[in-house]
């Protein structure tokens, strides 16, 4: 009997309960959550992502996992020791591994309150007349709002990581800031942003 | 190739607009729309409200030369737009700018009714003189001329057409006459403006009314058949900015009868003296209190603006600028889709197969994750270009670039945009001086001698030659750019100079003029000048005329050198796509390790030599054996090369060769040779 296609929510549920059942004592590599997704979900990830190839390969799985990351969906353990690859776990299973490690899921609620945003436009709204045309310094409304780095970065990224943004944020130039300036500041994808500006 | 369509190149690879006025790279037009249409809007009510400013924040990479690309082909408003590059010498900023409005005013454009071309400035002064007509046929019934009326108001250049006709005279007196009836117009130095601009249809005296009206006081010969005097107080820096204040000043008033002009002062962030940040601040104060339609617009950093402009511009200036405050916003998902969307449809124009959808081959929803919170379009090419990139690639990791890579294609960019222009770039004694100096700041030298260089002003470079390994004296030796047309100034630096050789101040001396500034222009002509000339020649010094194709290379370095000051241009750091912006010490390997110019090397001979006949004139090879070297290249796999790997390939077999000369090579003899206008350009054969 000819398997039936999983479509995207199948792929990433198939791909959760994997992680569920195996990922309680380690992580696994993308090569070996792949395999262990199995055949079919291969095959459907490639017809998903309209690849030549019949079966997909570790790239795709691992820009499948990017998707769910992103989303909060996934926990990636960074490369360690003999570890040389990174490592997916569920979240549930990160959380008591990793337990100093903040882990955001898609179960929890928002990433911000509303409370969060006002306290932050208010900071912003304070900094910004000093700033022709808005452009803020971020180590200087981070310091403003004297939140944890992890609550402010939180907040930022979901104001920013929209369909509509709210905060852009601007490369600068780092040669006009200070090495504690650009700590403050805050790194996207690994590159440092300087200033934000609220749309 | 993984794909199983491929574009004809990629459109993500380079995302810097090189040059706003010819690049083909598709604008998505909602991006920073208000500000647009703001702009729009103050260029258009500059008839009613003459006198404004205007300042565009912007970081770099948010749409700052789209913007500018916008304002150049808008068909929505009529406008002369002047694209300037940062100024290198405080003294002559008014000057510099009439310069470079003048070389704008006098490129070709294509005729309004599509009937072969003419220049802006032809455009003006036909305007003027349809205006003047019109007035005098209303006040004139009885004349007959009416019917003629009718055509000179649907195409104004027509105008023109009876230049030679017996009439005429009389037509430009009476335009005279209907000029001197403004009162803005009849001071004595808008009636010189005036008188020299009329003359400008007269082909034998073209050069010299372009020379007057750049700023330049013609020698004294030419002024007199233009009808000028001149007088000592027109010869120095001040008389020559003051002139040019004026010049401009009625030119706007003209400008009312044709069309408004923008002009736009971009990478300001160069400016980086107080004195250029003053001089700029008086530059816009005069522009906006004195100059009728004509809106200038600062295109600035927020970064710069800041720590800058607020600090060291007059308070006056700024208000000016910052009354009309633009700030250009990123854009969202929706436009950053529509980016990717436009170019991927520039990259498959004219493929016979059809895609699809219009967004492949990216997968839309991945593509939407990757440019989630990506507000800066500069940012969205590179990540499409990243995941781009692994499609064609198979997944394969990114190509980490060089960052003096990245400088030299962007001086290739630059040497390509010089050398395509329809108008050469006029000679910038600023830009060739902050370039030399530029040069030998970075370059080193392997054998000695040691050179190091200072300015004394911006256009007089000061040399001190450490010869031998002995810890003697070093050598002065004096370079001065000389730009003065006139006589007077000309005797006063020839003399200046050969009396510092004499006394032993300076051991040789170098004077760098324009080819087209030749002394003795003709045969017979500046017999005094000519004579000054040998003296100094005769005390150690030497005149070295500097050609386009010299100057395409020093004027390219200078405006790769702003690119870089303003933060302008990017490379990819890492196999991750990581974006860094490239740093001034790496122009400085680009000069050191790849810049090369016959010119510059060959002066640097002269300041090493002690022979008086040593000097910096150039040797080329025959262009056509170059062709066949770049055709032997392009027959090799990927058969498509930017203008830095096929000078490289040239310069195993021509040593030194210049990439002017290559490019100028291939514009004159590559009839197999096509250009494909991406950034940087990319060669094939036909």
């Amino acid at each position: 009997m000819k398997d039936i296609d999983m479509d995207e929510r199948g792929l990433e549920q198939r791909l959760l309960d994997v992680l569920k059942e195996k990922t309680a004592k380690e992580g696994l590599r993308y090569s070996d959550l792949g395999k262990a997704c199995r055949d079919r979900w291969l095959k459907s990830l490639a017809k998903a992502l309209k690849l030549k190839q019949t079966k997909a390969g570790a790239t795709h799985v691992k820009d499948f996992v990017y998707a769910l990351w992103l989303r909060g969906s996934v926990f990636v353990e960074p490369p360690r020791g003999r570890h040389q690859v990174p490592r997916v776990w569920s979240i549930d299973h990160a959380h008591r591994h990793f337990p100093h490690f903040r882990i955001s899921s898609a179960s929890e609620p928002q990433a911000h309150t509303a409370d969060d945003v006002r306290i932050l436009k208010e900071a912003y709204d304070l900094l910004v007349s000093e700033h022709v045309g808005g452009y803020v310094p971020v180590h200087k409304l981070r310091r403003e709002v004297k939140w944890s780095r992890d609550r402010f970065d939180r907040v930022i990224f979901d104001l920013n990581m929209r369909q509509n943004p709210v905060i852009e944020l601007h490369g600068g130039d780092p040669q006009n800031y200070s090495e504690s300036q650009k700590r403050d500041s805050i790194v996207k994808e690994g590159r440092l942003y300087l200033r934000l500006r609220w749309r | 190739m993984a794909l199983e369509f491929a574009p004809q190149f990629n459109p993500f690879c380079d995302v810097a607009v090189g040059d706003p006025w010819r690049s083909a790279e598709p604008d998505v037009k909602s991006i920073n729309r208000q500000a647009f249409d703001s702009l729009l809007r103050l260029v258009t009510s500059l008839k009613k409200t003459p006198n404004v400013g205007a300042l565009v924040l912007g970081e770099a990479g948010i749409g700052k030369t789209h913007l500018i690309k916008r304002l150049v082909t808008s068909k929505e408003a009529d406008l002369i737009f002047v694209y300037v590059h940062p100024m290198k010498d405080h003294r002559t900023m008014m000057s510099s700018l009439l310069q470079t409005v003048l070389t704008n005013l006098i490129s070709s454009i294509p005729s309004p009714s599509g009937s072969g071309s003419g220049t802006q400035m032809d455009l003006l002064v036909a305007h003027v003189v349809a205006a003047a007509f019109e007035e005098y046929i209303g006040e004139n019934p009885q004349d007959g001329g009416a019917p003629f009326l009718k055509t000179i108001q649907k195409a104004p250049l027509n105008i023109l057409h009876f230049k030679s006709s017996p009439k005429w005279q009389d037509v430009l007196k009476n335009t005279v006459a209907f000029l001197a009836r403004r009162v803005s117009l009849i001071g004595p130095q808008s009636k010189n403006t005036l008188r020299v601009l009329f003359q400008y249809l007269d082909k034998s005296k073209k050069d010299s009314v372009i020379t007057y009206l750049s700023g330049f006081m013609p020698d004294d010969e030419e002024a007199e058949t233009l009808g000028l005097t001149v007088k000592e107080a027109d010869l120095t820096i001040q008389g020559q900015e003051q002139r040019a204040l004026e010049i401009l000043r009625t030119i706007g008033k003209l400008l009312h009868y044709y069309r408004p002009m923008v002009i736009c002062f971009d990478q300001l962030e160069n400016l980086k003296t107080r004195e250029l940040v003053g001089s700029f601040g008086t530059l816009i104060n005069e522009l906006v209190n004195e100059i009728d339609n004509v809106l200038p617009i600062a295109f600035v950093r927020p970064e710069s603006w800041e720590n800058t402009f607020q600090r060291e511009l007059d308070d006056s200036a700024r208000g000016r600028l910052a009354a009309n405050l633009f700030v250009l916003t990123g854009c969202d998902l929706d436009q950053a889709m529509d980016i990717v969307k436009m170019r991927l449809e520039w990259a498959y124009e004219g493929l016979k197969k059809s895609r699809v959808h219009d967004l492949y081959p990216f997968d839309k929803k991945k593509l939407q994750q990757k440019l989630m919170g990506v507000t800066s379009p500069r940012e969205v090419l590179t990540a499409a270009n990243r995941v781009y990139m692994e499609m064609v690639e198979d997944g394969s990791k990114l190509e980490v670039e060089v960052p003096i890579d990245v400088i030299q294609s962007n001086f290739a960019a630059e040497v390509e945009k010089l050398l395509a222009a329809s108008t050469h770039q006029p000679f910038k004694s600023d830009a060739v001086g902050t370039s030399l100096k530029l040069y030998f700041e970075y370059k080193v030298f392997h054998t000695p001698p040691s050179i190091e260089v200072r300015n004394e002003e911006p256009t007089r470079l000061l040399f001190e030659v450490q010869c031998g390994e002995t810890k003697e004296h070093p050598r002065v030796v004096d370079v001065w750019i000389e730009s003065a047309v006139h006589w007077k100034p000309l005797h006063k630096t020839l003399s200046l100079l050969t009396k510092r050789m004499e006394k032993g101040e300076a051991r040789r001396s170098f004077v760098l003029r324009d080819v087209k500034q030749k002394i003795p222009p003709k045969k017979g002509r500046m017999p005094k000048t000519v004579e000054k000339l040998k003296d100094y020649e005769g005390a150690g010094g030497k005149i070295a005329y500097l050609e386009y194709d010299h100057l395409v290379a020093l004027y390219s370095l200078v405006y790769t050198a702003d690119k870089v000051g303003s933060g302008d241009l990017v490379y990819t750091a890492d196999q991750m796509g990581r974006q860094e912006t490239v740093r001034e010490s790496h122009l400085g390997s680009f000069i050191k390790e790849r810049f090369q110019s016959a010119f510059v090397d060959r002066l640097r001979d002269g300041l090493c030599n002690e022979s008086k006949t040593n000097g910096p004139d150039d040797k080329k090879p025959d262009p056509r054996e170059v062709i066949k070297q770049v055709e032997k290249l392009l027959k090799k796999p990927p058969f498509m090369f930017p203008i830095d790997k096929i000078v490289a390939f040239v310069s195993k077999k021509h040593n030194d060769i210049a990439p002017t000369f290559v490019v100028k090579a291939i514009g004159r003899y590559g009839k197999n040779i096509r250009q494909i206008p991406v950034t940087p350009p990319l060669y094939c054969l036909k």
